[in-house]
């Protein structure tokens, strides 16, 4: 088999949020590799961390943000030591990033096309008008009707779904090595979902591009992805391919998440839930802290915590008794 | 905002103060304008003189241990002077604010809880107002009225109540759609009620804001005029009046000038701090003007 | 929805609000205490058939409403009345002081908005630092000052010991300095702070984020993506701005002898000179509604959003 190249290797990464209560941890010890030319899935509830994470990598934290410490290299080169300079040539061009809300994400005062051929100007040193006609090209790849036309609109014209598509359209003239999509479907209808997540698929295999998808719809990662992490609640608790996953969670915090998917698939009994609420990370629990939610809790969890371990190969999971969650199967 | 999480205030009393007291510019503002007021209150008592007691045989004395700010071209002691003024100032912002707002909550509430034509004709007169240069707009009501302090009290609040029913009208734009106002409606509230006891009560957190914001253009307009001559008149301590009289004086005895100056600056400094800290804490996304 | 259709629609916006100011100014003259007819006979002798009859001319024996339509057709014909202490035509002595109350707007306008602009800023981009504290701080101040304080305090300063500039009446431009520092001391403060407000706000914005994702460097950033829509309240409020510079120009003019409009005001006022005042009050309100009418057309230029969002309402 070959050996896949890792493309990002996230070691050891602490972010911390300052505000005016205290530290809040929102990534805390967070270690993740990507391979080159996969779609990896970052799975969790919102405020788990996994955005605050994906903002890290292309570093566009924001302000009140401290990475206490780790590493992220990308092609072996850490992005956290990088002068700015070379940053920004990285960003748009080598990483690009797709946000959550394409309503705000788009400067309203500029026209589309402008905005788009923005990016192959900076990084390609295109005249305006060679960018200007890439753009056209781009918007009309990624499914705009009338590029030529749309792209002298301003962004108020389009639709929430037409915006996202801009935004890929943006970030992907430059054929990017790695994508980070946070979110990117969220704030969109239930049908344009399904359209966009096409759309990031199909670009994905003709650039030959490695996709991070932030999400927290189990449902999205089941169509699209290579390999999942789940994060819980500033931890990554669980790694493994997508068949895996699904077929055979160790952790009991994503088997939780399935069984809820599931549930509402089988849609005749009654909706499962994972019990209680995510943990303020301002003051997160003792040990493993997904303890005071989980079904499976030992004396262990309480008091310590449980370090993400590769228990079969290539799945790795955090949690003293995988065993036993591993054992019960969800169609059982 | 892509990352200032919505921040969720409520109007709980000791989380405002709590807010408030963290503000170091507000309390500054806070400190400066209880001295303002301490020193309105009590006039009677530190003056050492009446503030219209005419000494001839002292004109135009620089500051001294007797006079600490000096005397006027008609030997009145100007400390004396600059502390019953301070009533008149702090007496006439309020006295604008409360006008200001007796004319301007009601039009906002009225616009923004019937909505349709009535509110188009409302906002067509604010914006109408909104037009008109204010110190103009109130130098053509004196001159119809006459010169006088009242008058200028008058005419100020008459050119500047606008943003009142701006911002009432906006809130209660807001508000209008919530349950409670349902609610409210279904149980058969009249409509007054519905506007005073259900609105009215929300939209206080930006009027005290606006209202400690206006105070100190109510001081700075009304001083104004009064510096002009057509507001308060002689012998009335009036900051605006006292620097009226002084400036034929401003190189003969600069302090006839500077000190009224320097006390109105306070003045409306202790507001303008005070009116941000609230601003910060109770509607940080209000917008004036 | 078009930029045009807007124009055109801000443009007929502006004349019922005009025709309003006229009326109001109609009526504010109309409630003045003495005999018109006195006042545009300027204090001439003449026998009380002749009184009779310019009263019919005038058609002050018509109602309200229809001696309002005579006014208005001499105002439109430019005919403002007659002064009656010098006699001359209302519409030339307000041609004669114009030009000083224009060149003096100007120059403080450009003075406030470099100094707010600027400061505005760099405040905004070196937030929480002392830079910043200090720099704010003194805005608060300049805003509390009173700008005929402050210009008093100029003259005291620039004629008792800097003696560089003139501080009394106009001996050609540098008369304009002072006065203009004066006027744009209050108006600087308040550009500072919202442009600080603005950009601090619009820095927070996802575009700018994107704008970062995009690999832009920090200039292109700050300048095509953050201080361009910054400006936008900015720009709006220059012309806003108008109405509340001109009635600052009439004390200040008035403080510094300047020969402009707003001291013709002033001293119109103080000798009952009623037709120079509803002439001169006509001249500024016309004038700041075309400014605004102008702000919401540049609006309109700089954010095609606003051109769908106001474009059909009042």
């Amino acid at each position: 088999m070959r050996v896949p190249e890792v493309l990002l290797d996230v070691r050891d990464l602490r972010i911390c949020y300052e505000t005016s209560r205290g530290c809040v941890k929102a990534v805390d010890g967070v270690s993740l590799e990507v391979y080159a030319g996969e779609t990896f899935c970052l799975v969790g509830e919102t405020g788990c961390g996994k955005s605050t994470l994906a903002l890290a990598i292309p570093r566009l934290l924001p302000p009140n943000a401290r990475i206490l410490s780790g590493s992220i290299l990308f092609k072996g080169v850490d992005l956290l030591r990088v002068s700015d300079s070379k940053l920004q040539e990285l960003r748009g061009k080598e990483i690009a990033m797709i946000f959550q809300n394409p309503m705000t994400s788009l400067n309203p005062v500029h026209r589309v096309g402008f905005q788009v051929a923005e990016v192959p100007v900076t990084h390609f040193k295109m005249s305006w008008r060679e960018a200007l006609a890439t753009a056209v090209r781009q918007l009309g790849r990624v499914g705009i009707a009338d590029p030529d036309l749309r792209s002298r609109d301003y962004p108020h014209t389009f639709s929430g779904g037409m915006k996202q598509r801009s935004m890929i359209a943006m970030m992907t003239t430059c054929k990017p090595s790695l994508l980070i999509a946070d979110e990117p479907t969220t704030a969109l209808d239930v049908t344009i979902q399904a359209q966009i997540l096409k759309l990031l698929h199909e670009l994905k295999n003709e650039y030959g591009l490695t996709l991070l998808l932030i999400t927290h719809n189990f449902g999205i990662v089941a169509e699209v992805c290579d390999r999942v992490g789940v994060m819980y609640a500033g931890k990554i608790v669980e790694v493994a391919d997508v068949t895996e996953v699904f077929e055979a969670p160790l952790h009991p915090y994503t088997k939780g998440l399935i069984d809820c998917v599931v549930a509402r698939r089988k849609s005749k009994s009654r909706l499962n839930q994972i019990p209680g609420t995510p943990p303020s990370l301002l003051n997160p629990p003792t040990g493993c802290r997904f303890h005071p939610r989980c079904a499976y809790v030992t004396h262990e969890c309480v008091k310590e915590e449980p370090r993400l371990i590769e228990v079969r190969k290539n799945h790795l999971v955090a949690c003293h008794n995988y065993e036993k969650v591993g054992g019960v199967s969800w169609s059982s | 905002m892509w990352f200032n999480k919505e921040r969720i205030r409520s109007l709980e009393s000791n989380e405002v103060l709590r807010l408030f007291l963290k503000h170091k510019r507000g309390v500054a503002g806070l400190i400066l304008l209880s001295f303002m007021l301490f020193i309105a209150l009590t006039a009677d008592f530190i003056a050492p003189k009446r503030f219209d007691e005419v000494d001839p045989s002292s004109r135009l004395l620089p500051p001294s241990t007797e006079h600490i700010f000096g005397t006027d071209q008609l030997g009145r002691d100007i400390f004396s002077r600059i502390v019953y003024g301070a009533r008149i100032a702090l007496w006439v912002g309020l006295l604008v604010v409360v006008v200001e707002a007796g004319i301007g909550v009601p039009l906002g509430l009225i616009a923004g809880y019937y909505g349709g034509s009535v509110d188009k004709l409302i906002s067509a007169i604010t914006d109408m107002l909104w037009a008109f240069p204010p110190i103009i707009l109130a130098l053509a009501i004196v001159t119809i009225l006459g010169p006088g302090l009242t008058n200028v009290v008058i005419a100020v609040s008459i050119v500047s109540w606008a943003p009142y029913t701006r911002v009432v009208r906006a809130k209660t734009l807001s508000i209008m759609g919530r349950e409670f106002i349902t609610a409210a409606r279904a149980v058969g509230e009249s409509s007054l009620s519905i506007m005073f006891r259900y609105v009215l009560p929300n939209t206080l957190a930006p009027i005290i804001v606006l209202a400690t914001l206006t105070i100190p253009s109510a001081i700075l307009y009304t001083t104004a005029l009064s510096f002009l001559g057509f507001g308060a008149q002689p012998p009335t301590p009036d900051w605006g009046a006292m620097l009226n009289e002084g400036k034929d004086y401003i190189f003969k005895a600069p302090w006839c000038s500077i000190f009224p100056g320097l006390f109105i600056t306070l003045t409306a400094l202790s507001f303008n701090l005070l009116g941000d800290a609230l601003r910060d804490v109770l509607d940080p996304k209000l917008r004036l003007g | 929805m078009g930029l045009l259709t807007y124009v055109v629609k801000k443009l007929l916006i502006g004349i019922p609000v005009i025709f309003g100011v006229t009326i109001i100014l109609f009526y504010i003259m109309y409630m003045l205490p003495g005999d018109p007819i006195k006042l545009l006979l300027a204090g001439e002798r003449v026998t009380p058939a002749k009184i009779e009859e310019l009263r019919r001319a005038w058609g002050l024996d018509q109602p309200v409403y229809i001696q309002y339509f005579y006014w208005l057709s001499h105002v439109v014909r430019g005919d403002l009345g007659v002064s009656i202490v010098t006699k001359e035509p209302v519409t030339l002595l307000i041609s004669q002081r114009l030009p000083y109350t224009l060149a003096l707007m100007l120059i403080s306008t450009l003075l406030s908005y470099a100094i707010g602009v600027l400061s505005g800023v760099l405040t905004a981009l070196r937030r929480g630092t002392l830079v910043d504290s200090v720099v704010s701080i003194t805005g608060i101040v300049g805003y509390s000052i009173p700008g005929f304080w402050f210009g008093l305090m100029l003259m005291l300063a620039f004629g008792r010991y800097l003696q560089i500039l003139p501080i009394s009446g106009y001996e050609g431009p540098h008369s304009l300095i002072l006065p203009a520092l004066s006027l744009a001391l209050p108006s600087s403060a308040y550009v500072m702070r919202l442009t600080r407000a603005e950009m601090i706000e619009v820095l927070n914005e996802d575009y700018i984020r994107t704008a970062w994702a995009k690999g832009l460097n920090e200039r292109r950033v700050l300048l095509v993506h953050a201080l361009r829509n910054a400006m936008i309240p900015v720009v709006v409020m220059f012309f806003l701005d108008i109405p509340w510079l001109i009635g600052g120009a009439v004390v200040i003019e008035t403080l510094f002898a300047l020969p402009g409009m707003g001291r013709l005001l002033y001293v119109s006022i103080i000798r009952q000179d009623y037709a120079v005042v509803q002439g001169i009050v006509l001249i500024i309100t016309v004038l700041t509604v075309v400014f605004n009418t102008l702000g919401d057309i540049v609006v309109a230029v700089l954010d095609p959003r606003v051109r769908v969002e106001r474009g059909g309402g009042v």
